[in-house]
């Protein structure tokens, strides 16, 4: 990949690949490693890339393996104070926050994916490699909880 | 939802300018290329000799000072016992060649050497011993409230099909300390014929602070590896081998989380398919698949295989909640926490209740 190929794929993507690390690492350094390892993949890859849309694919593939790994380390589970790096601006969407920040890594992954990048559930089995009802199964699961936590907080659970 | 959701994340920006991020991944790069990408190909059998040298030198001086290492170890581990893991398996030997190969692969650092010792495989999984020999004056020893020794990798397949991965050490001894990484693909993208890329990244210890504070450590010990080995998979990977369950034994059942708490679903062990690293339970159930609207998902209660011997070889399930396929049918797979050998196991526990297996 030529650098101003790299260039060009930062700029479409990069405030993405962050996001999504924040929604699985959930601390903005952490975030911050992930991304520049992603690109650094991305640069160094021998792929041939048929689309820019299939490096996103790749690169959100990428990121989910690195921070996997990097939750493996078990010092690294207690990093998670994401409503720390992000301030609500109404108590709904404090709920919302503290239901990201609980939410596991498999969930929150999936969510993201489904949400913020609006891939469909088939899409996000291919590139998360988990058939298509584990990824239906889970985003009910993620949906449910928040549910509960609003519920639970005395809000209607209108829009879920 | 989704528009509070997108509207918390739209707030969500890189700190540094996409410049400054440019040149810090070029200047990263740049590094890289530098170093020789080093293959298994390539011999290093003078390496080796020096490693033994230099292992042999290392026992007589902890000898000669009568330091009790492991004394120390331990206590620093007492309450770390998830990261220190006792695979008598491999204790014991385990026979790399009859599911994988046997390497002998040695590279020296500035501070110690990376052995990787054998391979093993199965269609969905890849399993890695390797050692690490810090150099006899490097102070590599327990210290009061140090993490343990823990090596930043990955392992992936050239295609990158690799979709988890796990890291651990299994035993200490003297400088000697000797992890495992496991990592596992999917059916659709075999390891077999492919090869595997390990990442080295970084050795790392250190006094974790709460997480109040930005910095994870108060203080941290890191030593660089940065290397890359590729191996490829030139071995047969053995097919998975179908248990028998005698129709008596066949009455199982799934849990299912109705409003968070477990309730239990009557289901059927149909079948067991069994890899050295890992394994796939088949339930038939009355269950269809009613995915999205009930968002019905099941799980295993808790399972674990045990072998002649009496031993227990816990599981992992990667993917922990399914729905039931159209016809009704379950498939979970688990990973196994250590190599077996499929002549040895005898039984299957699920939720409590014994399955014989032959």
């Amino acid at each position: 990949m030529t650098e101003n190929e790299l260039e060009s794929y930062i700029s479409l993507y990069r405030g993405n690949i962050y996001r999504l690390a924040i929604s699985y690492v959930k601390n903005k350094e952490d975030a911050e490693d992930i991304t520049q390892e992603a690109f650094l993949k991305l640069y160094m890859t021998k792929e041939i890339f048929v689309s820019s849309e299939n490096v996103r694919a790749w690169l959100i593939r990428v990121t989910i393996n690195l921070s996997k790994n990097l939750l493996k380390t078990s010092w690294r589970k207690k990093r998670t104070e994401f409503n720390e790096y992000i301030s609500a601006q109404n108590e709904r969407e404090e709920v919302l926050l503290e239901f990201i920040g609980q939410l596991k890594p498999k969930y929150s992954v999936l969510l993201h994916l489904y949400y913020y990048e609006e891939y469909s559930v088939k899409e996000i089995s291919v590139i998360c490699r988990i058939p298509s009802a584990t990824v239906r199964t889970r985003l009910v699961r993620a949906r449910n909880q928040l549910k509960e936590l609003l519920l639970k907080e005395g809000y209607n659970e209108k829009g879920i | 939802m989704k528009k509070e959701y997108n509207k918390l994340f739209d707030r969500i920006s890189p700190q540094s300018s996409n410049e400054e991020f440019i040149s810090q991944i070029l200047g990263k790069a740049e590094k890289m290329k530098k170093k020789n990408r080093i293959s298994i190909k390539k011999p290093v059998v003078a390496v080796f000799a020096a490693v033994l040298t230099l292992t042999a030198a290392t026992v007589t001086v902890g000898a000669a000072t009568g330091w009790d290492f492991n004394g120390g170890f331990d206590s620093v581990f007492k309450n770390r016992s998830e990261q220190y893991i006792n695979t008598s398996v491999y204790q014991s030997g385990f026979d790399f060649e009859k599911y994988g190969k046997e390497l002998d692969l040695h590279y020296t650092f500035d501070d110690y050497t990376l052995n990787i010792h054998g391979v093993i495989a199965d269609k969905s999984s890849a399993y890695v011993v390797y050692d690490v020999i810090f150099d006899k004056d490097y102070d590599y020893g327990a210290k009061e409230n140090y993490t343990p020794w823990d090596m930043i990798m990955i392992m992936e397949t050239a295609d990158r099909a690799m979709i988890s991965n796990d890291n651990k050490l299994i035993k200490a001894d003297g400088n000697k300390f000797t992890f495992y990484h496991m990592a596992t693909s999917t059916k659709e993208n075999p390891i077999e014929g492919n090869t595997l890329v390990l990442e080295f990244m970084r050795l790392e210890r250190g006094i974790e602070q709460g997480i109040k504070y930005d910095e994870l450590y108060s203080e941290v010990q890191t030593l660089n590896c940065e290397l890359t080995v590729e191996i490829p998979v030139d071995f047969d990977i053995s097919e998975p081998v179908s248990l028998n369950i005698s129709d008596s034994d066949k009455k199982t059942y799934l849990i299912d989380y109705v409003n968070n708490e477990p309730v239990k679903v009557e289901a059927e062990l149909e079948k067991i398919e069994l890899s050295p690293l890992s394994c796939e339970f088949v339930f038939m159930t009355d269950i269809a698949d009613d995915g999205l609207e009930k968002g019905e998902a099941y799980t295993l209660d808790d399972f674990f295989f045990t072998d002649k011997n009496g031993e227990i070889i816990s599981c992992t399930p990667y993917d922990y909640l399914i729905g039931a396929e159209e016809n009704g049918i379950m498939r979970f797979n688990v990973n196994l926490n250590q190599p077996i050998e499929l002549d040895e196991i005898c039984s299957v526990t699920i939720g409590g209740a014994t399955i014989s297996i032959e």
